[in-house]
């Protein structure tokens, strides 16, 4: 055998790991190869010096840091368990609070933004001014005007309509200008406007006309100032509130000699604004025309009407 | 009664959360484990940190030991894995508590009493043990890790191989190698 080949199995023949034969292959060849011999003496020296190294004993301290560990370490994981249960629960908590926090968030923001479109159209329209004017015009307490603007539907309707009936002398059609009759005296009928019975409103061309509407925001009728506002809101639509209230303001500055009542508001697309509007005459408000405002580019123009509104 | 059984009862008893029966367990191993971190780490302070881990380690996850291999096998396993570890991410070295001390260029084993020998022929002893143990540290590591497992600790082939994972023939190519390098080393240093 090799040298090379004894060489790599001198552990193996050390640690008696090899077979017989081979054990005795390697004995022999050592015997007789200084080299080799050299190399086993060497390899058998270093292990056996290595093996009878000292063991160091553990210091006794240890016993005590250990049963310190050990100690800490069933606290750890019974700490562990016990917060383990109440996590599931304090993720369930979690969840609840973060739902209700968003609720309150909601009506929070919505009771803001009603406060908000509340007093919007006032502050828009000047409303705010002619009020001062009516306190001071009428015997009424300021209070209850204060609380007429205030209040929502038909009760803010109302007061504004007496404050503007004993108020002879002050322009009243900025008063209520989405979709409620006005208070103040009865238009003259125009002559000329036909009569159209209410059966037939459905079979207007303005309906038909709407049938090509991608968008059909509709506004239901007799609304007041907050509901037609918050319809819109409701609706999505709250970048078109404000092309609501601007329109609406040159519709009363165009209409305001007529009795009217604006049905509703529909979008066709970005930047223009339909308003089905009726117009009343004579006593007990009764229907005399349907016509149509469309607002385009800060403009209205009104389609469908007669040629002797003058519109 | 042999001692594998008393080995188990002592195990399934620890499983079931005998704080006694987990303590005589690895008391049974505590002295070599430490001395094994001792020539992994060289230095006394990381090689009881090493075994605290360790036993916290086997403590935490003695229900995943399934008794295929015997238990302080699979002790020194543990502790072998947490001194690699160790040692990669802190490769620094506390030579105050060190078990060897440097002296200049030259680093020296620490007295450790021995009364068997004749005083000259324990210092002769001792220095060579001192040479050869400063040339183990410059053996790469999986070769210093052969020669403290098999020629220090005198671990058979077998449970060399359950310690490192690897087979008998891994084991006995490494061990091979190892100590020729060694000698090779201690060989250059003469």
């Amino acid at each position: 055998m090799k040298c090379n080949k004894i060489r790599k199995m001198l552990s193996l023949y050390i640690d008696k790991m090899l077979d017989d034969n081979l054990q005795k292959e390697v004995e022999e060849h050592i015997s007789a190869c200084n080299l080799c011999k050299k190399r086993y003496d060497d390899i058998k020296d270093m292990t056996t010096l290595l093996n009878e190294a000292e063991m160091v004993p553990v210091p006794e301290s240890f016993e005590f840091r250990m049963k310190k560990a050990l100690q800490q370490e069933r606290a750890k994981i019974s700490g562990e368990k016990n917060i383990a249960v109440p996590a599931k629960k304090n993720n369930k908590l979690r969840m609840l609070t973060s739902i209700a926090a968003i609720f309150a968030v909601g009506v929070i923001s919505f009771g803001l933004y009603q406060d908000i479109i509340g007093d919007l159209p006032d502050q828009l329209d000047g409303v705010t001014d002619q009020l001062s004017q009516d306190r001071a015009l009428t015997d009424q307490p300021e209070s209850d005007l204060y609380k007429s603007n205030k209040n929502e539907g038909d009760k803010e309707i109302e007061n504004l309509e007496n404050s503007a009936g004993v108020a002879d002398d002050v322009p009243e059609q900025r008063m209520n200008i989405y979709g409620n009759t006005k208070s103040a005296e009865p238009e003259k009928p125009e002559s000329g406007i036909a009569h159209i019975p209410e059966d037939d409103i459905s079979d207007s061309g303005i309906d038909e006309g709407n049938d090509g509407y991608s968008e059909d925001y509709s506004i239901k009728m007799k609304m007041s100032t907050d509901e037609f506002s918050r319809a819109l809101t409701t609706s999505g639509v709250e970048r078109n509130v404000a092309a609501v209230q601007y329109y609406t303001g040159i519709i009363e500055e165009r209409l305001g000699d007529f009795k009217y009542e604006i049905l509703n508001a529909d979008f066709i697309q970005a930047g223009e604004c339909r308003f089905r509007i009726y117009i009343f005459s004579g006593k007990g408000y009764k229907f005399k025309e349907e016509i149509l405002a469309v607002g385009k580019d800060g403009e209205i123009e009104f389609i469908y009407t007669n040629e002797l509104m003058g519109l | 009664m042999s001692a594998d059984f008393i080995e188990k009862q002592l195990i399934k008893k620890a499983k079931n959360g005998d704080e006694n029966s987990f303590e005589s367990l690895i008391l049974s191993c505590q002295g070599r484990a430490f001395n094994i971190a001792l020539r992994y780490l060289r230095n006394e302070e990381d090689a009881l940190d090493a075994l605290q881990e360790s036993f916290i380690k086997i403590y935490r996850n003695l229900n995943t030991f399934k008794e295929d291999s015997k238990f302080d096998t699979w002790v020194y396993r543990i502790v072998v894995n947490t001194c690699n570890d160790m040692i990669r991410k802190n490769n620094r070295r506390k030579n105050t508590d060190s078990i060897y001390r440097n002296d200049g260029e030259k680093e020296t084993v620490l007295e450790i009493p021995d009364v068997s020998d004749a005083p000259e022929e324990v210092y002769d002893k001792k220095e060579k043990q001192d040479h050869i143990l400063s040339c183990l540290e410059k053996l790469n590591p999986g070769q210093k890790e052969i020669i403290i497992l098999r020629d220090i600790q005198g671990f058979t082939y077998e449970e060399i191989s359950e310690i490192l994972e690897c087979s008998i023939g891994t084991v006995k190519s490494k061990i091979n190698r190892s100590r020729l390098k060694l000698r090779e080393t201690l060989l250059e240093q003469n």
